[in-house]
């Protein structure tokens, strides 16, 4: 049903309104007269064959020689205005186009009541777009957010490394990533208990957060236990300093934990990747890194950092 | 557009839209209360009695689905629900009608926003005196809307009232269905009126989006029982806004969830162009009621020329989508007397008779007699 949206439609009638030329908008605008628009067709037949009120295409006030003020009407749910001229010889030039402009009062209300009416009516239309937008907000939000801890979640993540990836390798930044692991998660949620386990992914969560303050830096939840932070503009130095910064916040919560084999609270390891230069366009060399690393952390005995510079690009 | 395959009964649902003019005794009744020379209890008895006879003289049409006529809707059917309630002014924007007259609505002057009456607790007082399947109207959210003033209500934002319009449509619309409604019709007269006031149709696209908002909340099923009227307004023999297009308002009014559309036609200008622009817009799981009774003409249609009229419909709408309906309610406003009692009832028992007469023309067409 929906036809190819036009932009704009122009259409030249001589003094007899027969059509004399045209553009292709003013085809697609009239689509209904499409098979019959010719040089000379009336542009009473055009309208005749169209499903379209009539002032879309009356031309009788060019008998009269004052072309009316600009008028919209609606073309299958697209609103249109339309501008007519008139020229050397009597030639009617008309010009159409689709407008979210203001719209004007319709000329039979002109009066203080219709105002009030039409102004309350525009001030709830305002209102139900707000609410759509707002609605749009929360969804999107919904989408790109962990339901247990309230960060971001992988898919935002992922979503924002690209994007930092492109911005960092166009302006010849540094982006830096942290790959976090809770130590021994999986006895502390058989020790304690999984709501237990939920309440401690919740305040390291919140922590990690608490300790980004950059606006461009972000901090998700990349799976369990797994937490990642993503530092655009950051080099290795600064980076490796933030993740040490983050295992201290951590082991400053002094949340026990009877069953780890790293302290007797729970604690955190971290993989520290910086991409210093970036090349290519494929930033999950970047994660691999982090992750790599992340490992090392964990072979080294757990509640530490190890950071490296990314070096596997392109 | 008689295109049922051969063989196939032909069924063509009729119904009314709703309201019913009131007969002198209750609108003397209804003035008196407003007066407050009668009390709650006894105008609740007039209403009763009112709507005792609008149903038995509703069944006496031939109506296989019916309403109670609107009688308990106070003063009129875009005002009832929020009737009495303690934050509403009576000064609130007006809608002028084509012969000069305006009609008032009330002003909300502050939150929140909550039903008065409810159409659900009146229909099962007129379910009991009938067997027949009712359908209950109720008022769109959208002209509810214009209630909220054009100065902000402070503490109250439009976007609050907004939601809380929407919930209380909820319950209303399940209320009504729990309450043994076949269907629940939604009365959109301002729709069309939307396009006057902006011509680029935001205000209407606007005005769909809240009632979908609505419908969002159904099921497929109840979506499906639910049916919209659109109409270019009838007060006293005026309409508001006759002079907007067809081609204009259907395309966008069929994008509203629903499953019926009772569109006034038998007082457009070019009711054969007006049934084109139906018969391109409608969706197929959508059903187009025409209207065949012209509520604003004192003459009483023949079942000959409503036939016709549904003759005139079904080369344009597949059968299986058409229905037959009025115009418009006979008396939307309670103290609207341009319309007689017996003069509705004449005009619905032709519609429902020309109704049969043309499902008797079709089947004969179609090669069989109407299941």
């Amino acid at each position: 049903m929906d036809k190819a949206p036009f932009t704009q439609s122009v259409a030249i009638f001589d003094a007899s309104e027969r059509l004399v030329d045209w553009s292709a908008g003013f085809g697609e605008e009239f689509a209904d007269a499409a098979s019959i628009l010719s040089q000379g067709i009336s542009a009473r037949d055009i309208y005749a064959m169209c499903l379209l009120p009539e002032r879309a295409l009356d031309l009788s006030w060019a008998s009269g020689g004052t072309p009316p003020p600009v008028f919209e009407y609606i073309n299958n749910r697209r609103s249109i205005a339309v501008e007519q001229h008139l020229g050397a010889n009597g030639y009617v030039f008309r010009i159409a186009q689709s407008t979210q402009a203001t719209p004007q009062l319709h000329p039979s209300m002109l009066d203080e009541s219709a105002e009030l009416l039409r102004s309350a009516a525009l001030q709830i239309s305002a209102a139900v777009l707000k609410r759509r937008e707002q609605e749009t907000h929360r969804l999107h939000e919904l989408a790109l957010t962990d339901g247990l801890t309230g960060i971001a979640n992988r898919r935002y993540f992922d979503e924002l490394l690209d994007i930092e990836w492109q911005r960092c390798k166009k302006s010849r930044l540094p982006l830096s990533t942290i790959f976090i692991d809770i130590d021994f998660f999986k006895r502390y949620n058989d020790f304690y208990g999984h709501l237990s386990g939920d309440v401690c992914l919740k305040i390291i969560a919140s922590t990690l957060r608490a300790n980004l303050h950059r606006p461009r830096d972000l901090v998700a939840r990349y799976g369990g236990e797994e937490f990642t932070c993503l530092l655009p503009e950051t080099d290795l130095r600064d980076a490796a300093h933030k993740a040490a910064e983050l295992e201290k916040a951590i082991r400053a919560l002094a949340i026990p934990h009877g069953k780890s084999e790293a302290a007797s609270i729970v604690t955190i390891s971290l993989g520290v990747s910086t991409a210093q230069c970036i090349m290519g366009d494929d930033s999950s060399v970047l994660i691999r890194a982090a992750d790599q690393l992340l490992y090392d952390a964990k072979a080294a005995g757990r509640g530490c950092v190890r950071s490296a510079l990314c070096t596997s690009m392109g | 557009m008689t295109n049922l395959p051969t063989g196939l009964p032909i069924d063509l649902p009729t119904e009314a839209i709703g309201s019913i003019p009131r007969s002198e005794t209750l609108m003397q009744a209804q003035r008196q209360y407003d007066a407050g020379q009668i009390d709650a209890a006894a105008m609740n008895a007039f209403y009763d009695e009112a709507v005792q006879q609008t149903i038995r003289e509703l069944e006496n049409t031939g109506s296989r689905i019916i309403t109670d006529g609107e009688q308990r809707k106070t003063h009129s059917f875009a005002t009832y629900s929020v009737e009495g309630g303690k934050n509403f002014a009576p000064d609130g924007l007006e809608i002028p009608f084509s012969d000069g007259h305006v009609r008032r609505l009330p002003r909300l002057t502050a939150g929140p926003f909550r039903y008065a009456l409810s159409a659900a607790e009146t229909l099962p007082m007129a379910k009991q005196y009938t067997q027949l399947p009712m359908k209950q109207a109720i008022i769109s959210v959208s002209a509810l809307s214009l209630f909220y003033p054009s100065e902000a209500i402070a503490g109250y934002s439009r976007e609050a009232f907004l939601d809380d319009l929407i919930d209380e449509q909820e319950k209303e619309i399940r209320g009504c269905f729990a309450a043994g409604a076949q269907k629940v019709q939604i009365d959109f007269t301002e729709g069309r009126l939307a396009l006057k006031l902006d011509p680029s149709g935001s205000v209407l696209n606007s005005f769909i989006e809240l009632n979908n908002r609505v419908l969002a909340r159904l099921t497929d099923a109840e979506r499906q029982s639910i049916g919209i009227h659109t109409c270019p307004g009838a007060d006293h023999d005026a309409t508001h806004s006759a002079d907007v297009d067809y081609a204009e308002l259907l395309p966008s009014l069929f994008e509203l969830n629903a499953g019926s559309f009772y569109i006034a036609m038998a007082a457009e200008a070019d009711p054969e162009r007006g049934l084109k622009i139906v018969a391109r817009y409608l969706k197929p799981w959508q059903r187009a009621f025409i209207g065949v009774i012209d509520v604003n003409n004192p003459d009483i249609e023949t079942p000959e020329e409503v036939c016709a009229r549904i003759m005139q419909a079904a080369r344009y709408i597949p059968l299986e989508q058409l229905g037959t309906t009025d115009d418009c309610g006979f008396s939307p406003f309670c103290d609207d007397i341009s319309t007689s009692r017996a003069t509705a009832f004449a005009k619905i028992k032709a519609r429902v008779e020309g109704t049969a007469m043309a499902v008797e023309q079709l089947a004969s067409q179609n090669g069989v007699l109407h299941g």
